[in-house]
């Protein structure tokens, strides 16, 4: 299955699959989901499950029964709760929610309008308050579809108090209510209706014979929303976009037209190059990194970018640019090891089914996507692909690029200073390192990290803002989070310990460092802060804990390298602990300033 | 058509295509219930090119001679 079939395959070849793979036992990640809905959505099930299995996630689905929403959720014993989801979808139509807002609402009272509002707010309050009395599970409501024919015709989009602006309230207030709750997030299918358009998104025939409301299109919509969050969950989602150059940042081909002739700027043609590149230019302010794999002489290029009045993406944009005439594989290879980032990080953007193929061959882990013909179809193929999609925001995503930088800056100043000892480079970056606990400013990112670091991460359990902020508010538990400096910039919150108390024993949850930063005895610093935290609350031991992943093997040893004692595995999880009585962690000397907020461990200026 | 016909039901009912024949109905097949019915007609629309079924034409392809009736039918 590659991601051509995703868009490809019809229905019953969809079925197909599945059913074929839910018989298979291949090497699949469980992903448990309860469906609470009041219509049927079983097709919306069978395009989610065949996208789960292309992201190499098996779905366990539970469907709730037909508009049991209040009994399933209030009874800690339902099935729902028994079946122990991960993910909650949370659907309901507006013809059965609110018949009377949908149709007939011109015969209704202002009085009546407003009541049935407040009805409706107050069951989705009931139904998030009372998962979340029973479950942790990421819960997704779905708004609803603002009606395409409203009431009062043209006159009732004038005014608040008519239909469409009273569905568009209910949508906003829902926004209100959903913030209450860690974990809930709105899945706009109003949005998605308007994509689609009403013709394709709803099907009154299947509506009427069997409550099935969605076409197959908005079916496959709808699923294909669910896993932009699911992505941005697990941690999948996608850090790097390489393009290719002509033909696909602008039109044309530049070592044959000449930098003046290429097709790039505000009129026909040149304008669908530059609304892509707008589009590209979003990703990159949103922290998603770019790099150019292109077949050109590379002055023609640098020249484009440098010279060229309508490029909106300059030089700097790119922290990779791989431009000569070599395959493009080893060139994508290259520059994934020159970033330290792993290939299924990148998205590949060419416009020559030729490369995108030998790509999607040799390098299956690489997302790849193949430009339509036409160049004003452009932009949309990069904007509904959703492949970056995060559910947080931080000053670390705006200065991304930055970071990346200066970290490809270090690694040129260690090759010249090749003679230097390693211990003295590491001085010459005059690193200075603070940590803290979580406070409000570091939340976002403190979350952030724990969804996306894969490679030095000893549990890889992920995380939302909320969760966070509850751990850091609990008394049983400190958030702690490190903060690193060095002569070539800010590097900003780049490593997390979450320690967890029982008695006198500290559990190290979780322990993650950034890979820009790895391998700079960073580690060794924030493990000595934990236990000073842990010693100030009087805990005797500490406890570690490693998960295998296919991505983090690089700190399987870490507790052990580390003076900790084996305790064996249990499951999947192999635990350690170390007696906090014992010496102190030798930490490195090079760091021009360690700073932490635990007053024990103020080890100020080590110089 | 008739076997082209019996492709999409063995995907959509996840039966064998040689457990399909003219007898055929939600009858004789076990897996063919009411919501296996929505989800073979939305990919017997997909797959031929037909004019859009009535709902009344839905409810009424419950048998494989009745679908292979009315797409004969419908055909231009």
């Amino acid at each position: 299955m590659n991601g051509a079939d995703l868009e490809t395959l019809k229905f019953n070849e969809v079925v197909r699959r599945v059913h074929l793979l839910d018989g298979s036992d291949g090497n699949h990640i469980p992903l448990r989901i309860g469906f609470l809905r009041n219509i049927t959505v079983d097709h919306i099930c069978t395009y989610w499950k065949f996208f789960c299995y292309y992201d190499n996630l098996k779905a366990d689905v539970y469907m709730g029964e037909y508009d049991n929403i209040m009994q399933e959720v209030l009874n800690s014993d339902s099935p729902l709760f028994q079946h122990e989801p991960d993910i909650i979808v949370v659907c309901l139509k507006k013809e059965l929610l609110c018949g009377e807002l949908t149709n007939s609402f011109v015969s209704l009272t202002q009085e009546k309008i407003d009541s049935e509002v407040e009805r409706v707010l107050d069951t989705f309050d009931t139904i998030l308050m009372a998962i979340r009395r029973n479950s942790n599970a990421v819960v997704l409501v779905h708004n609803f579809e603002v009606p395409v024919y409203p009431a009062y015709g043209v006159l009732d989009y004038q005014e608040r108090y008519k239909q469409v602006n009273t569905f568009r309230r209910i949508n906003n207030k829902l926004l209100d209510i959903i913030h209450q709750y860690k974990g809930v997030y709105v899945v706009d299918i109003d949005l998605l209706q308007s994509v689609l358009g009403d013709m394709h998104f709803l099907d009154s025939r299947y509506w009427h014979i069997g409550r099935a409301p969605y076409t197959v299109s908005a079916s496959k919509a709808i699923a294909k929303e669910y896993m932009k969050f699911i992505r941005a969950l697990k941690g999948r989602n996608k850090k790097c976009l390489v393009l290719d150059c002509d033909n696909t940042l602008w039109g044309g081909i530049v070592g044959e037209d000449g930098v003046e002739n290429i097709k790039l700027g505000r009129t026909y043609p040149g304008s669908a190059f530059r609304e892509f590149q707008d589009a590209i230019l979003d990703l990159y302010h949103r922290g998603v990194l770019l790099g150019i794999c292109s077949k050109n002489n590379e002055q023609d290029v640098i020249e484009v970018l440098e010279k060229h009045p309508d490029m909106l993406l300059k030089r700097e944009c790119f922290l990779s640019m791989k431009i000569n005439w070599r395959d493009k594989v080893s060139n994508l290879r290259e520059m994934a090891h020159e970033l330290n980032l792993g290939l299924d990080s990148f998205v590949f953007i060419d416009d020559s089914e030729v490369e995108i193929n030998m790509v999607r061959k040799f390098l299956p882990e690489v997302e790849c996507i193949l430009l339509p013909p036409d160049p004003s179809q452009f932009k949309h193929a990069l904007n509904a692909c959703g492949l970056f999609d995060s559910l947080t925001f931080s000053n670390e995503d705006r200065n991304r690029s930055e970071m990346y930088r200066a970290e490809i800056m270090r690694k040129k100043t260690a090759s010249q200073l090749k003679d230097l000892s390693i211990d003295d480079y590491y001085r010459y970056l005059e690193m200075e390192v603070f940590i803290k606990s979580a406070d409000a400013f570091s939340i976002p990112r403190i979350a952030q990290l724990t969804q996306r670091t894969n490679q030095f991460n000893l549990t890889t359990k992920r995380y939302s803002e909320s969760e966070i902020a509850d751990l850091a508010a609990s008394s049983e538990a400190d958030v702690r989070f490190l903060r690193l400096k060095d002569r070539f910039g800010d590097s900003g919150i780049v490593g997390v310990a979450i320690l967890r108390y029982e008695k006198t024993k500290c559990l190290v949850d979780t322990f993650l460092l950034s890979c820009r930063v790895i391998g700079r005895g960073i580690e060794d610093v924030l493990l000595s802060d934990c236990k000073s935290v842990a010693r100030k609350r009087n805990c005797k031991e500490v406890f570690g804990f490693y998960i295998a992943t296919s991505k983090n093997e690089q700190v399987e040893s870490f507790y052990i390298d580390r003076g900790f004692e084996s305790l064996g595995e249990k499951e999947v999880c192999r635990q350690y602990a170390l007696s906090l009585g014992g010496t102190a962690l030798h930490l490195p000397a090079y760091f021009k300033t360690i700073k932490s907020d635990c007053d024990e461990i103020a080890m100020g200026d080590l110089w | 058509m008739e076997n082209n016909l019996k492709r999409i039901m063995s995907d959509v009912l996840e039966i064998g295509a040689d457990q399909i024949n003219e007898e055929s109905s939600m009858e004789t097949i076990a897996s063919w219930d009411s919501l296996k019915h929505m989800e073979l007609m939305v990919a017997i629309e997909e797959n031929f090119d037909i004019p859009m079924l009535s709902m009344d034409e839905i409810v009424e392809m419950t048998r494989f001679s009745a679908i292979i009736g009315i797409l004969q039918s419908k055909k231009p």
